[in-house]
């Protein structure tokens, strides 16, 4: 090729040059799609986040946004009035989390294996608490459980003592399990889909007691949507915040809402270090758990 | 250790950490003192007086710092059972309407402090209905690129105006309205750009630009001015004179609480160390002899005016409440 002949070709390939044809280049696509999805995400979930954690190391945002001081993290861990209420919320999130594994799972075996009546409507009906305010989940529970509700009335009727479970941990722990239950049903449904019913046949059809099939054969299959409720459970609950501030005692209150009240009480930074610490906590726990625990089950069973 | 194991190892670890967690919720709420009361008192609460409290009596002392309307309704809803030992608010007006609907129980205090007669209820069979610890000027706060504050009967600045149900800064906002002039209320309220729900939430709007001015307390303001927000307070202006209305931080005993210990605690917020520090948190101390802080706003002189409340006419500032709230 001449001189001349090259400096034709050249001239060919800049005049065909069209941004259309540009943004046809795969890199270049690549490249802009990256750019402006991590943009965005930055722009609405990370950085109100990373805001969250400068106003958390920062003296006092009035002075400037700058990161100069660990003593929000300090008086975090050391004055029971800000750590109180974060231990509250894993003692609270501990018991829903015990009595989803139960609950939860009776629920999702009874609907999947379609155990009683109705058990298609009560697989429906139990995604109801996801889809209402959960303020709605905190008054619902005030006016049945409270001192003007049903339940008052009526066990003050039949056992002449009635009952009030206003302010008490009873109504957090309620309200936490109604919030809750469908992220535990969900994730031990979806397993119990996934599980061959023929093999609990089997065993049963060899002499096997039903308990025997459900303890050797069921449970150990739903590990791992136990163990995924169990985390989504913990998560949620240790997050709850709507139908808790209806129903908390004082003495009771959990992380968020000390949260909500110290950023009302003006002390944004310190909401801002209570928030970063019980993002660490939930996120640490995600991780942990489902990558350990339910790629170790993965590993186990894959290796079999 | 086998999988099977390691499950059955979890399981047994989740349900003694949850009995355990059940047991210590229970222990926590039996025990503790429960302590309704506003943001404001937030510092000399936390940093002072209940870390004393507890160390002098080992008794847990909890604060819940909501608005004092929603804290009144909580009382409500408690009932019988209520989870309140005391109420302890920026004005008397609840718990008078309280003591009105039975939920307060009155008490005396110990003997030999010289109260005067503003910062305590009248006498009513059993003791007093209320006794104010600690009191602090309602002021005007304002952005400092106002040259001065506004005055309420003429300003057309962007204002924050407490809301008047639901925060005791908005009843003291009514109070001073409704014994000044109505007409500067009405101007005010026509310029509410916002109405907060709590004292510090009221300086805050204007420490973060959100309005200009708004009518706070002189306390809160000096909270957020230490911690380096651009605010300046003043004594509130009506049509050229300045107002001084007392905001009187006020504890009441709930009837039927459940901590025997409420009145010990009421009686420790007179006790000479509280009334001596006090102006450290930039309170004023309600009994004399105790010194105020050395840049507390003049009350006196000047031209000022007092406005006396009488909070037994709690029912006349209830009636007015709804009409200084911004409709939509």
């Amino acid at each position: 090729m001449t001189l001349k002949d090259k400096a034709t070709e050249s001239l060919r390939r800049v005049t065909r040059f069209t941004p259309a044809r540009w943004w046809r280049n795969a890199a270049i696509e690549r490249t802009a799609w990256t750019v402006l999805v991590w943009l965005l995400f930055g722009l609405f979930v990370l950085g109100p986040l990373a805001t969250v954690v400068l106003f958390s190391f920062t003296r006092s945002v009035f002075q400037g946004v700058t990161p100069n001081t660990l003593e929000w993290y300090v008086a975090l861990f050391t004055k029971p009035e800000l750590y109180g209420p974060l231990i509250r919320s894993f003692e609270i999130a501990l018991i829903v989390a015990v009595i989803q594994l139960f609950l939860g799972t009776l629920i999702a075996y009874a609907t999947v294996r379609n155990r009683i009546w109705g058990a298609k409507t009560l697989d429906a009906m139990s995604n109801i608490t996801i889809a209402l305010p959960s303020v709605v989940v905190g008054l619902a529970l005030l006016a049945f459980y409270g001192a003007f509700g049903p339940a008052h009335l009526l066990t003050d009727l039949i056992f002449g003592n009635p009952l009030t479970l206003t302010f008490t941990i009873w109504i957090v722990v309620l309200a936490h399990v109604l919030e809750t239950f469908p992220y535990m049903v969900r994730a031990v449904g979806a397993v119990l889909q996934k599980m061959d019913p023929n093999l609990e046949g089997a065993a049963r059809s060899l002499g096997a007691s039903k308990f025997y099939v459900f303890r050797t054969i069921t449970l150990p299959q739903l590990r791992p949507g136990l163990v995924a409720g169990s985390v989504l459970v913990l998560s949620r609950s240790i997050a709850e915040f709507g139908a808790t501030i209806i129903v908390v005692a004082a003495a009771l209150r959990t992380a968020p809402i000390k949260i909500y009240s110290e950023a009302e009480a003006g002390s944004l930074e310190i909401a801002a270090a209570y928030s970063v610490v019980l993002m660490l906590v939930s996120f640490t726990a995600y991780l942990a758990m489902s990558r350990w625990l339910i790629k170790g089950w993965e590993r186990e069973h894959l290796q079999e | 250790m086998t999988g099977d194991k390691l499950s059955a190892a979890l399981l047994v670890a989740l349900l003694v950490g949850a009995t355990a967690a059940l047991v210590d919720l229970r222990a926590t709420q039996r025990e503790s003192l429960v302590v309704y009361t506003t943001p404001a008192l937030k510092e000399v609460l936390e940093n002072d007086v209940i870390p004393r409290f507890t160390s002098r009596t080992g008794i847990d002392v909890i604060p819940m710092y909501i608005p004092a309307g929603q804290q009144y309704n909580r009382l409500r809803i408690g009932s019988r059972t209520p989870e309140a030992d005391v109420f302890l608010h920026a004005s008397p007006m609840y718990l008078e309407k309280g003591y009105a609907e039975g939920r307060f129980e009155p008490y005396e205090l110990p003997r030999g402090l010289n109260l005067t007669p503003e910062y305590m209820s009248r006498p009513v069979e059993g003791g007093r209905i209320w006794h104010a610890f600690a009191w602090t000027p309602l002021v005007t706060v304002y952005n400092p690129r106002f040259e001065e504050a506004p005055d309420y009967a003429t300003t057309t600045a962007k204002l924050g105006l407490a809301h008047p149900l639901l925060s005791n800064n908005g009843i003291y906002a009514v109070v001073l309205f409704e014994k000044v002039s109505r007409e500067a209320g009405q101007n005010a309220l026509a310029h509410a750009a916002s109405q907060p729900t709590n004292a510090r939430a009221t300086v805050n709007g204007v420490a973060d630009g959100s309005y200009d001015a708004a009518l706070g307390y002189e306390a809160a303001t000096r909270f957020y001015q230490e911690q380096g927000a651009s605010v300046r307070d003043a004594i509130p202006t009506i049509n050229g004179t300045q107002y001084v209305v007392p905001v009187l931080f006020s504890a009441g005993i709930v009837k039927d609480h459940r901590n025997p210990h409420a009145k010990a605690f009421i009686d420790f917020l007179f006790d000479s160390t509280t009334q001596f520090r006090l102006n450290q948190f930039d309170l004023r101390p309600v009994l004399p002899d105790y010194p105020t802080a050395s840049d507390a706003l003049p009350v006196t002189g000047n031209g000022i005016r007092q406005v006396p409340v009488d909070w037994s006419r709690w029912r006349e500032f209830e009636a007015a409440l709804p009409r200084y709230e911004v409709k939509a």
